[in-house]
This record gives C-alpha cells, sequence and structure tokens, in this order.
C-alpha cells in the first residue's frame, strides 16, 4: 500500500515535470508569434489543463483505492467470522473482548452481545483466573506471536482444554490481541491424556516440549510397557543409533543389564505410583554416575539423566567426611549441640541425649525450648547472657561450677559458637565439656605448689635467719651444698664441696665414730641424726659442734638426700665443762662438811652424852669439857677450810 | 642391863676421844662388859688372827669406824672376811661414821659381815641397842 502510494508520487513528480517542460518549451518556440497576452492566456490554460487531468487521475486513484479497502476489509471480516476455529479480539489495557465469531459463540455458548461483556480472565475456570490475569499483565504487549494451552470454560460451565494463538495488532487505533483457539478437546487420543493431566503435568509436558531439544541432559519418554516414543539428541548420541532406529524400541531391550536395576525399579514405580521420582545410578562400566529425573504423565513417563559423576564423587566425599565428623562428634565425651536464636533445641550428639536422659530422665527432640533444661535461675540467667553473647556474633568460652542432682558437684566447660549463614547469625553451637579432674587436679597442684614454695620460703627464711651451718648432702653423687654458716661459724667461703672435704674436718679422735654412726643411721635410721663432735675451723682451732640431720627418702625406701645443720656448742660445751669441774670442787666441800666437820661434831656430841648434869661437880666432867673443848678447835679448823675452799671456788670461778 | 656378863666389846677407831666416850658409855650401860680398843684395821686384824683359835679372847662384837689412818674400815672388812675360814666365832661388827653421806651407809650394809651401820655420834641409847642385839 505504502509502496503503491510513493509509485504515485513518483509517477505524479515525473509527468508533471515532463508536462512542465515539454509544454513551456513548445510555448517558447512558438512564442514569436504569439503575443504576450496570449502567451499568458496559453500560461493559464496550460495550468488549468494540468490541475484538472491531475485531478481526475487523483479521482480515479482513490476511487479504486477505496474500491479495494472495502473489498479487503470484507474479506478480513469474511474470514474472521467464517472462521471453522474460534477467534477472539480483545482489548491488550482492559482484556475486555472487542470481537468474536461464530465458531466462538457456537464453542462457548455466549453471543456476541454477551462476550463482549467479558473480559479474558472470565473465559477460564475460576482457579484459572488468577495466573491468566498475571499472564496478561505480564505480557502486554506480546513481542512476537504467542501460544499457550490453557483451559477454557464455556457459558454452560463445561471446562475444555484449548490452545491459543494470539498476535497483538493495532485496530482503529486501539492495542487490540487477536486469538485464534484451537479446541484441543476435539484431538481425541490428546483429549484423554491431556484431561488426565494435572496443571503440574501439563506445566511438565509444555516444558517438555520447549526444553527437550535443546537441553544438554538426555531425554526420553517411554509408554507404559517402556517403549521408548520420543528421544532428545543427547539420548539418541549415547545410544549410537538414528533417532528413527531409537523410537519404538523397548527400554529393556536396549538395556538388558539395567532389568531389576534401581532406574527400573523407579521408573516402573513412577508409572504405577504417578509419582515423580529421582534416583543416581552407578555405571561401572563408563566409571560414571547419573541422575535419573522420571516425570510420570498419563500413559507414559518422562525421564531426564544427566552426568553427575563430579558432583557425586564430590557429594560422596563431602558425606565420606560429614559421617566422619558425625562419628566423632557422637562419640565425643564432650556434650555437643546446637540450638536456634529462639533457644529451640536443633541436634545433639549422643552425649547430650545420654547427658539429659540422666538428668532430666528423656532425651529431649529438636524444636523444644533449651532453657528448660537449666537449673536453677541465676545460672539459667548467666547461660542466657553468654547465648545471648553468641546470637551476637561472639564466641564465648565460660567455666563454671555446677552442682546438680544425680551428677553432682562438677566443674564445667561451655563453649558458645555463634552458626552464621550468609551474615545472619541463625544459632549456637554448644560445647560442654567435663572439666573437674583436671581442674581438680589442677587446684591441687596449684595449691601443693603454694605449700610448696611456702616451705622453701620459710626454709629460705630459717636459712637466712639461723647462725647453723645448714648442709644438704645429695647422697648421689655425694656433694654437700652449704649455707652461709660455714662460713661465719668456722670461716670457710665455700658453696658446695664433696663429702670428704667435711669428713676430713672432723677431729680425728671423733671421725670414726661419727662416721661410722652417719653410715649406720642413713641405713637405718627414720629419725634425726644428731651427733656432737669436734669440727675443725679454717683458722687451725677446733670448735665443738651438734650436728643434726633428717633424709628424704625415695619411693623404694633408699635415702637419697639428708639435709641437716651444724651448731657450735663449744660455748655451752665448756661451760659444762666448768660446771662440772665446780661440781667436783663442791663436792669436795660437801665431803670436807661431811666427813671431817661431823667427826669432831659428833666427838662433841657423844661428850656431851657422857656429861653429868645431875652432878656438875664429877670429876669427869672436867675431862669431858677439856675433851669438848679440843673437839671445838677441832670443828672451827674445819669450818675455816671449808670457807677457804669456797673463798677458792669463788675466785676460780 | 646386868644381865649382859662376859660380853666383850672391840673397838677400831683412830680417835681417842671416842675410845674414852665409848668406853664410859659401855661402863654406865654394864660394867662386867669387857672393852678393848684398836686405834687402827692393822693393829685390830693382827690381834684377830693371833687369836683366831680361842674364842673367849674374841670380841662378840666390833665397833668399826670407816675413816682411819693407814686401814681404813672397807680394808679391813676385806681382810677379816679371809679371816672367817679360820675364827669360828660370830662375830657381829657395826660400822660407824660421822658421815652423813648415805652411800656410806648403803655400802656398809651391802657387806656380807656386817650387822648394821650406825651414825655418829654414838649414845648410850645407840649402844644399849647393839648390845641388846646380841641378848635377841
Amino acid at each position: 500500500m505504502r509502496r503503491l502510494a510513493i509509485r504515485l508520487a513518483v509517477l505524479y513528480v515525473l509527468v508533471s515535470a515532463a508536462y512542465i517542460i515539454i509544454s513551456d518549451a513548445i510555448v517558447a518556440g512558438v512564442g514569436d508569434a504569439l503575443s504576450p497576452e496570449d502567451i499568458v492566456t496559453v500560461e493559464v490554460v496550460k495550468g488549468l489543463l494540468f490541475v484538472l487531468v491531475s485531478g481526475v487521475v487523483f479521482a480515479i486513484v482513490g476511487l479504486q483505492y477505496a474500491r479495494s479497502a472495502e473489498k479487503s476489509e470484507s474479506n478480513f471480516a469474511l474470514v474472521f467470522a467464517e472462521h471453522p476455529d474460534p477467534m477472539m479480539i480483545y482489548d491488550v489495557e482492559t482484556w475486555r473482548l472487542l470481537e468474536t465469531n461464530a465458531a466462538a459463540h457456537e464453542k462457548y455458548g455466549y453471543s456476541g452481545e454477551e462476550f463482549r461483556a467479558l473480559t479474558v480472565p472470565e473465559l477460564h475456570p475460576p482457579q484459572d483466573r488468577e495466573p491468566t490475569a498475571t499472564f496478561l499483565k505480564d505480557h502486554r504487549p506480546l513481542r512476537a506471536e504467542s501460544s499457550s494451552i490453557v483451559r477454557h470454560r464455556g457459558k454452560d460451565g463445561r471446562i475444555f482444554w484449548v490452545s491459543i494463538r494470539s498476535r497483538d495488532v493495532k485496530l482503529n487505533g486501539r492495542k487490540v490481541r487477536i486469538c485464534s483457539i484451537t479446541d484441543l478437546s476435539d484431538l481425541t487420543s490428546a483429549r484423554r491424556d491431556i484431561e488426565a493431566m494435572t496443571a503440574e503435568e501439563q506445566r511438565i509436558l509444555v516444558m517438555l516440549k520447549v526444553v527437550a531439544e535443546s537441553i544438554e541432559d538426555g531425554f526420553y519418554t517411554l509408554d507404559r510397557s517402556l517403549t521408548i516414543t520420543h528421544a532428545n539428541k543427547t539420548f539418541i548420541d549415547f545410544l549410537g543409533m538414528s533417532g528413527k532406529d531409537a523410537i519404538g524400541r523397548n527400554w529393556l531391550e536396549l538395556f538388558p543389564e539395567a532389568r531389576d536395576s534401581e532406574p527400573h525399579l523407579r521408573i516402573v514405580a513412577a508409572l504405577e505410583e504417578r509419582r515423580t521420582t529421582s534416583v543416581d545410578t552407578y555405571d561401572p562400566r563408563i566409571d560414571t554416575w547419573y541422575r535419573v529425573l522420571v516425570y510420570p504423565f498419563e500413559g507414559g513417563v518422562a525421564v531426564f539423566y544427566r552426568d553427575v559423576s563430579l558432583e557425586k564423587k564430590n557429594e560422596l566425599a563431602l558425606r565420606h567426611e560429614k559421617e566422619n565428623l558425625s562419628t566423632l562428634i557422637n562419640n565425643s565425651d564432650e556434650v555437643i549441640y546446637s540450638i536456634d536464636t529462639q533457644h529451640r533445641l536443633l541436634v545433639g550428639n549422643t552425649a547430650y541425649l545420654e547427658n539429659m536422659e540422666r538428668l532430666i530422665g528423656r532425651r529431649p527432640v529438636p524444636g523444644e525450648d533449651a532453657r528448660s533444661f537449666l537449673f536453677g535461675e541465676a545460672f539459667t540467667s548467666r547461660w542466657a547472657d553468654w547465648f545471648q553473647q553468641a546470637v551476637n556474633g561472639q564466641r564465648v568460652d565460660q567455666e563454671f561450677d555446677l552442682d546438680v542432682p544425680v551428677v553432682g558437684k562438677r566443674i564445667l566447660n561451655a563453649a558458645f559458637n555463634p552458626i552464621i549463614v550468609d551474615g545472619q547469625t541463625v544459632g549456637v553451637a554448644i560445647r560442654v565439656s567435663d572439666v573437674t579432674t583436671a581442674r581438680t587436679h589442677e587446684r591441687r597442684l596449684r595449691e601443693q605448689a603454694a605449700q610448696l614454695s611456702e616451705v622453701v620460703e620459710r626454709y629460705e627464711k630459717l636459712n637466712q635467719a639461723t647462725n647453723d651451718a645448714v648442709w644438704d648432702w645429695s647422697m648421689r653423687d655425694d656433694s654437700v651444698f652449704w649455707n652461709h654458716g660455714i662460713n661465719t661459724l668456722f670461716g670457710y667461703d665455700v658453696g658446695r664441696t664433696p663429702l670428704s672435704w667435711w669428713s676430713d674436718r672432723v677431729h680425728p679422735d671423733d671421725r670414726e665414730e661419727v662416721l661410722d654412726h652417719l653410715t649406720q643411721w642413713s641405713v637405718t635410721g627414720r629419725s634425726m641424726w644428731r651427733h656432737e663432735y669436734r669440727f675443725l675451723c679454717a683458722d687451725g682451732s677446733y670448735r665443738w659442734v651438734l650436728d643434726r640431720g633428717s633424709a628424704i627418702y625415695d619411693e623404694q625406701g633408699t635415702p637419697i638426700r639428708m639435709i641437716g645443720a651444724m651448731q657450735d656448742i663449744t660455748a655451752s660445751r665448756l661451760y659444762l665443762e666448768r660446771i662440772e669441774e665446780i661440781n667436783v670442787r663442791l663436792r669436795e666441800i660437801a665431803q670436807i662438811a661431811s666427813h671431817e666437820l661431823r667427826g669432831p661434831l659428833a666427838t662433841v656430841l657423844s661428850l656431851l652424852n657422857l656429861f653429868n648434869k645431875e652432878s656438875i661437880e664429877d670429876p669427869e666432867n672436867t675431862r669431858i669439857i677439856g675433851m669438848i673443848e679440843t673437839s671445838a678447835t677441832d670443828v672451827d679448823a674445819v669450818i675455816h677450810r671449808i670457807v677457804q675452799r669456797t673463798a677458792e671456788l669463788e675466785r676460780d670461778l | 642391863m646386868r644381865s649382859h656378863h662376859h660380853l666383850s666389846v672391840a673397838l677400831i677407831d683412830d680417835d681417842r676421844t671416842y675410845q674414852f666416850t665409848t668406853e664410859r658409855m659401855l661402863q654406865r650401860i654394864d660394867d662386867h662388859i669387857s672393852f678393848r680398843w684398836f686405834s687402827d684395821g692393822e693393829e685390830a686384824l693382827l690381834y684377830l688372827t693371833e687369836h683366831a683359835g680361842a674364842d673367849d679372847t674374841l670380841p662378840d662384837i666390833i665397833i668399826l669406824d670407816i675413816n682411819m689412818p693407814y686401814m681404813n674400815g672397807w680394808q679391813f672388812l676385806d681382810a677379816f672376811h679371809q679371816l672367817r675360814s679360820v675364827i669360828r666365832k660370830p662375830i657381829r661388827i657395826f660400822m660407824v661414821s660421822s658421815s652423813a653421806d648415805d652411800r656410806d651407809a648403803k655400802r656398809a650394809r651391802s657387806q656380807v659381815d656386817v650387822t648394821d651401820y650406825i651414825e655418829k655420834p654414838i649414845t648410850t641409847e645407840k649402844l644399849s641397842a647393839i648390845i641388846g642385839g646380841r641378848a635377841a
């Protein structure tokens, strides 16, 4: 039409130009014979003639076009009206039906008038209206011709499957969609299948049609007798035969070794139970894993398969790892479990379940509120704090004492690990371990260490404070460690010496006895060894020492070390000797008093016994008095000696 | 006291005053008691050896002082013990001393030949007890 218009325009321009040039040339050629007034007249006539001819030509063309358009319109209307398939035109924006043909009237039972009162979704059964509306919204305008299979409902409520082909056009300035509808219920075979299909199966069928040839997955369909009814290129290539050869062959005939295999059983089950199923199967001949998906439809199944060897191997490795991990977790003595952010138990290992069974008498199940298993308000509150910290993304590690029924006092360690998925904490994994034994042991060790250091400190202080020469004899190498006392007391500036260094300095007269005693004691002794002996000083003099020591024994009871102290007792020893000397002299004095004084005194007493008191004049009395006098002089002499001896003693002291 | 006829008492003591007082006291107790005095142990031992076979001349009682020159009381006892084989007569020996030392008393009483130990001063009462002991 447009080309015709352009052709007409070009033709008109060319003819017009030719007429003007030629007519002007003729006028110019005869111009000399004409007067200027004639020329003007000729020009006017020429122009009018042109306009006249042009007008006639346009009128003819216009009439012809109008006739042709009329004919075309009536042809279209005829085609639309008389088309054997139902046809409809509806507004793309309002979905309101504008035109319908006779076939549509017949098929749906609506009159043209009734159709124009409906919108497209109202042609569908109520359950399909929503999806239809969505489809219409999403597809305005259609980019190209579209076809779809949908369910329509007639005026009488009868539902039938139709295939719709649609195209968007502009009609009288309006965007409309013209649809040609094929009633699929007329196709006897298709009808049976399609009627039995669910909407889901329908979707699959359409999808299959679209994707079957384009996908790289193997695809084929089987009928109930497992005969191949359709196969895509991948599958045919796999079989290594032509498409024609493959179609119509029995599946078991092609794969005799697959009889009673998992895929075989799954296909049969899908056929019988009309259930979608999938199975991973391994072909050992080519070391390949296939994932087989079986979709049932009325009268057969569609089978997709794909090489998933890599995926499968990864998955197996992962599963293996998971199993290892799971075994590890379940065999652990540590309690491991996870809860979601709402405190609901997700999963717990064997140790968790067993421990909970001991504590609360039953095994908790996923979904239970894990807080209900805690003991005591204060502890529950602390636990909730730790849990919240973990929910906030922090890792929490806590040790605490717990005294609960059944298990008693325990020291536990709990680690809260947030479970983060895509940056969001979705739960917390909790690991609880019983560290009672380890901690008790540590505590005991710490206490022992503290006690030991206290003892060491005390020993050090004592060592500093003492005036004794403290020694530490290691019997294994016979070496002796000395403290400062060996220097202060005896003038030796030594730290460590062999044992012989000490024994060489014991007075020769005491040495044998001291060494014998020490040797004998170290074998049998359990209490403190003590011995007094003389020890040589650095200045060559001897000092009396009191040496005392105690042994340390190994597990076998063998002495391994001996620690002791040498005390300088020279002063007290000398004092003792002095005391003894004094005692001797005191005894002498006592002897004098006892014998020499008592002798004459006893005589005096005897004489007094003889003295005649009744008759003083007795001449014997004179003799007795004389004797008493002599004895008294003796007593006096003795007393003088005692006084003298006592004075001597005092002087010597 | 008069009933103690022919009782013979010997005193071995170097103290003359003591010899005098003992003799006087014995005379006062019983003037029939015969009294013999030796100034030391050796002198007494000589007499006893000489008269070993003649019981009548041997004393019944010896009062022996511990502290004496030449031969003291203990030495005398040792020697006297040797004579026991030749002297038949049972002679009672009383050791006396002015010593207040208990050890002397204990030692004396432990001697086989010593009857008792008497601490000086000797009194009439003590002597009566010694002599009376014979009668008993």
